[in-house]
């Protein structure tokens, strides 16, 4: 498979996303071999950099749209996880990923520097954890956060705990 | 060649104590339905996976921290793994391989239950 076309080329290999399913193929970043073993990492993991990686960014709301954001706190609280990686999506390769993002923005902040700056966080944070390539960061913003509204989002999704 | 190996769940009982000494390793991951474990005396020992062979090979699911390379933790992990075994499972585990699956990841400074 070429990458010469990083900008158009989505990562070819589809691994399966449960760990037991990663493990076969070798020679490539997230599926490293040595001779004293392999190294894989799970699709999972690289969608929860990109999550912590967005939210390391200033002027970031929240991840996810209205929808998937509502259901991702319910999911999450059910299945007691710390952070879900609602809003992320990932396709990774053997040697690239490719990632989605839905997320929220605070008004004012300039959208598309904040969308710069969470696609800057995201590829290194994936590119210096994992080895892999990262192709593209495709970004929508779904919504803008005006300050004092974060707070009704709480209450509602508090009704659930 | 005179020592015995030890058995599936005493490897297992090793690799994990290793594992878990390393920096940036937070915990094991045992599968969806906690199906990736070593049973043995009792015991089960989570996120480790032996398989018999020769050299026999130890697969270890593992739950790690924010921030650093993965490639260089799992190199520390199986570095750290194969020399426990080496040093206390028995001559059969000089050369055992290491498997070293990125599970899961949390972020610094949260703990609590699993994924």
């Amino acid at each position: 498979m070429s990458d010469t076309e990083p900008t158009t080329a989505r990562p070819s290999a589809k691994t399966g996303t449960s760990p037991a399913t990663t493990s076969s193929g070798g020679g490539s970043a997230s599926q490293l071999v040595s001779d004293r073993g392999t190294t894989s990492i799970a699709d999972g993991v690289v969608a929860k950099i990109a999550s912590l990686a967005a939210q390391e960014v200033r002027g970031v709301a929240k991840l996810g749209g209205a929808v998937s954001g509502a259901l991702g706190s319910v999911v999450g609280r059910l299945r007691g996880s710390e952070h879900s990686t609602a809003g992320v999506g990932v396709e990774v390769g053997e040697r690239q990923a490719a990632v989605d993002l839905a997320m929220s923005v605070e008004y004012p902040a300039s959208i598309h520097q904040v969308a710069e700056s969470v696609r800057e966080s995201v590829i290194d944070r994936i590119e210096s954890m994992t080895g892999l390539q990262v192709v593209e960061v495709n970004i929508a913003v779904t919504d803008l956060v005006f300050p004092g509204q974060e707070d009704e989002g709480k209450q509602d999704t508090g009704r659930v705990s | 060649m005179a020592t015995a190996d030890a058995s599936p769940v005493e490897v297992a009982q090793i690799a994990a104590a290793a594992a878990a000494g390393v920096p940036g390793v937070v915990g094991f991951h045992s599968g969806t339905v906690g199906e990736i474990a070593t049973y043995g005396g009792g015991r089960r020992i989570e996120g480790i996976r032996l398989r018999p062979g020769s050299p026999p090979s130890i697969a270890a699911y593992l739950v790690v921290a924010y921030g650093q390379s993965l490639h260089d933790l799992a190199a520390a992990v199986r570095q750290a793994v194969a020399g426990a075994l080496a040093e206390h499972a028995g001559p059969g585990f000089a050369l055992v391989a290491v498997d070293v699956h990125i599970a899961d990841l949390r972020a610094a400074g949260t703990q609590g239950a699993g994924p």
